[in-house]
């Protein structure tokens, strides 16, 4: 039990960004779904996960594994590795990319593929197109086939939304659980996702069309819903079809799930801790107008007078306008962009910090706040 | 003669000049032995092409909140070598408020190796908001390292000084509003800012999960 606790502590450090480096996220899964595969009658299935993401300037990495029982004699396993690395410019013009799996179930030979690609890029990470050319080998027991392919991609985003389409060939040698004769087929597919930070919404779907003794027409669909309910946690709620990968040896499923996610970095979420009492401290606004001019505001309820003083006033105190409401203060000045200190006092009482900003050094600047003005 | 007239007032005018730069740079506050001190810091400073404005304007401060002379002589000395120190490490960005930020950044024991990685993210535009924000940050808590991760991948991500801005102003109502640690804080509002920009990795942008070819539909 005790190893049991130190094994989960030991997890939750190496996902914190600050022991692990900065852009590492661990994160946990557990869940619970009902699905139908090919072969296996439709049952309810448990399943757990992890993924550990590594973000870098020019590349990423993604490890995910994920381990279902569907029934009390079958389980199923599956691990994944995918791994990008861009030029070196904020708009790059070529992709590497690599990506290895394996899945296993039970009562079946394990499926283990190694692929790579290489993608020329046009655009920004906002929005772009990327076409190239890949090639790996799949692994069945003893059957090893080859796999080519042909890459499109496209993507754009607009705010918090997010559309990305792709087009792809591919042309292997599945094993003989799927028919064993060489394939080719085209994937055509598209997708939307809305991200706010708390809530993450995705619909995504695709086409595929039969090629050189490829397999019939066919489609799939996928829906998914992320709400961030705590900092460390998440809801998911997911249902689609999937097709065959005849790459990766994943069988065609259909599903319904949730599951509750667990990661170490803190996200926005629905719920925000406790108040402390520093809180009821005004806060100060600041918004440019122009280029020279930027307006300061303060909202603070039953006061009189409220006073700004700071390096942009020279450390003379300038009186804020009570705006209509009653509660808003203004004072519209010009302000060079930057950092400034600042401090403010209500009613003729002691100079403050505005709650919203970190303080000075303490000593001879007690009392002052750090302000970036845009 | 009408040529001696005009070389007469351009030196007449440039010499008004100098003495207005030395008026708006006199230091008046404290005791004569401070008030003679801290001038000739400014003045030393402002040979050697540094903003001595930032100097005089928080040793202004400092008077108007009753703080020792000796402190402020040691807080003006201590600030124009941070300004060497700053105006090194950032060049070729010379604007006083980029300096102002660098020299903030140093009094916070920022290393000059993340001055210089944040200069070099932004080589072409000013850096004053940037280096603003990684002082508030590290003010907060937030280690020096993180806080420039976070800066410098703004910039690269195409964000607007109002939303880097926005950040450095906000993280600090979340530790004492929200109860949120200043690292997870910063992380938060890093995050959030995420959907609106540029992916961290320009490669995350092909590869959104379940929807690319080579990686196929995301299993339940």
């Amino acid at each position: 039990m005790r190893r049991a606790r130190l094994l989960l502590c030991a997890l939750w450090q190496f996902g914190s960004p600050a022991l692990a480096g900065a852009q590492v996220e661990a994160s946990f899964d557990v869940g619970v779904s009902r699905l139908r595969q090919a072969t296996v009658p439709t049952g309810n299935s448990f399943s757990g996960g992890a993924t550990l993401d590594w973000l870098g300037e020019r590349g990423q990495l993604r490890a995910t594994m994920l381990t279902s029982r569907q029934t009390e004699s079958r389980w199923t396993g599956q691990t994944a590795l995918f791994g990008s690395l861009t030029g070196d410019s904020q708009s790059p013009w070529w992709q590497l990319d690599v990506a290895a799996s394996n899945y296993a179930q039970t009562s079946a030979a394990p499926t283990s593929s190694a692929e790579g690609a290489a993608r020329a890029r046009l655009g920004t990470g906002l929005r772009g197109l990327a076409a190239g050319l890949g090639g790996g080998v799949s692994v069945t027991g003893g059957h090893a086939a080859g796999v080519s392919r042909a890459l499109s991609d496209g993507w754009w985003s607009v705010g918090s939304e997010r559309l990305v389409a792709s087009f792809g060939w591919t042309r292997t040698t599945p094993p003989p659980a799927f028919g064993g004769r060489t394939i080719s087929y085209e994937d055509l597919a598209g997708g939307w996702r809305h991200e706010t930070g708390v809530v993450s919404v995705g619909a995504s779907g695709g086409l595929r069309f039969q090629s050189s003794s490829g397999p019939d027409a066919d489609d799939w669909e996928l829906v998914d819903a992320t709400v961030w309910f705590a900092p460390h946690a998440a809801v998911i709620v997911t249902a689609g079809r999937t097709l065959t990968d005849f790459v990766r040896g994943t069988p065609r499923t259909t599903w319904i799930g949730a599951s509750i996610r667990l990661t170490a970095t803190a996200h926005r979420s629905l719920v925000a801790r406790r108040p402390t009492a520093d809180g009821s401290t005004p806060r100060l606004v600041v918004t440019r107008t122009s280029a020279q001019r930027v307006v300061l505001e303060i909202t603070t309820q039953h006061a009189t007078r409220v006073e700004v003083m700071a390096d942009f006033t020279d450390w003379q105190p300038i009186s804020l306008e009570r705006g209509q409401d009653g509660a808003s203060w203004r004072a519209e000045r010009p302000i060079t962009a930057g950092l400034h200190r600042v401090s403010l006092r209500i009613d003729g009482g002691a100079w403050i910090a505005p709650g919203n900003l970190p303080r000075a050094d303490a000593g001879t600047e007690a009392g002052v706040g750090l302000l970036t003005v845009p | 003669m009408r040529m001696s007239c005009c070389a007469g007032l351009v030196a007449v005018s440039i010499a008004m000049r100098a003495v207005g730069a030395q008026d708006s740079l006199r230091f008046v506050g404290g005791d004569a032995t401070t008030s003679r001190e801290v001038q000739q810091i400014i003045e030393a400073a402002a040979a050697q092409g540094l903003p001595a404005g930032l100097i005089l304007s928080k040793a202004r401060f400092a008077v108007a909140v009753h703080t020792p002379g000796p402190k402020i002589v040691e807080t003006a000395k201590s600030m124009a070598t941070r300004l060497v120190v700053a105006q090194r490490a950032i060049a070729p960005h010379a604007q006083e408020s980029d300096l102002a930020g660098a020299e903030a950044a140093l009094s916070y024991d920022v290393p000059v190796e993340i001055l210089r990685r944040i200069s070099s993210a932004s080589p072409k535009e000013p850096i004053a908001v940037p280096l603003g924000v990684l002082t508030q940050l590290v003010a907060d808590r937030v280690p020096a390292k993180r806080a420039a991760e976070i800066v410098t991948d703004l910039l690269r991500r195409g964000a607007t000084l109002t939303q880097i801005a926005e950040l450095g102003n906000n993280v600090d109502a979340d530790v004492k509003i929200g109860g949120y640690r200043a690292l997870d804080a910063a992380n938060m509002r890093y995050n959030g800012l995420g959907p609106h920009l540029a992916p961290l990795s320009a490669a995350a942008a092909a590869n959104e999960p379940g929807l690319t070819s080579s990686s196929g539909p995301k299993k339940p």
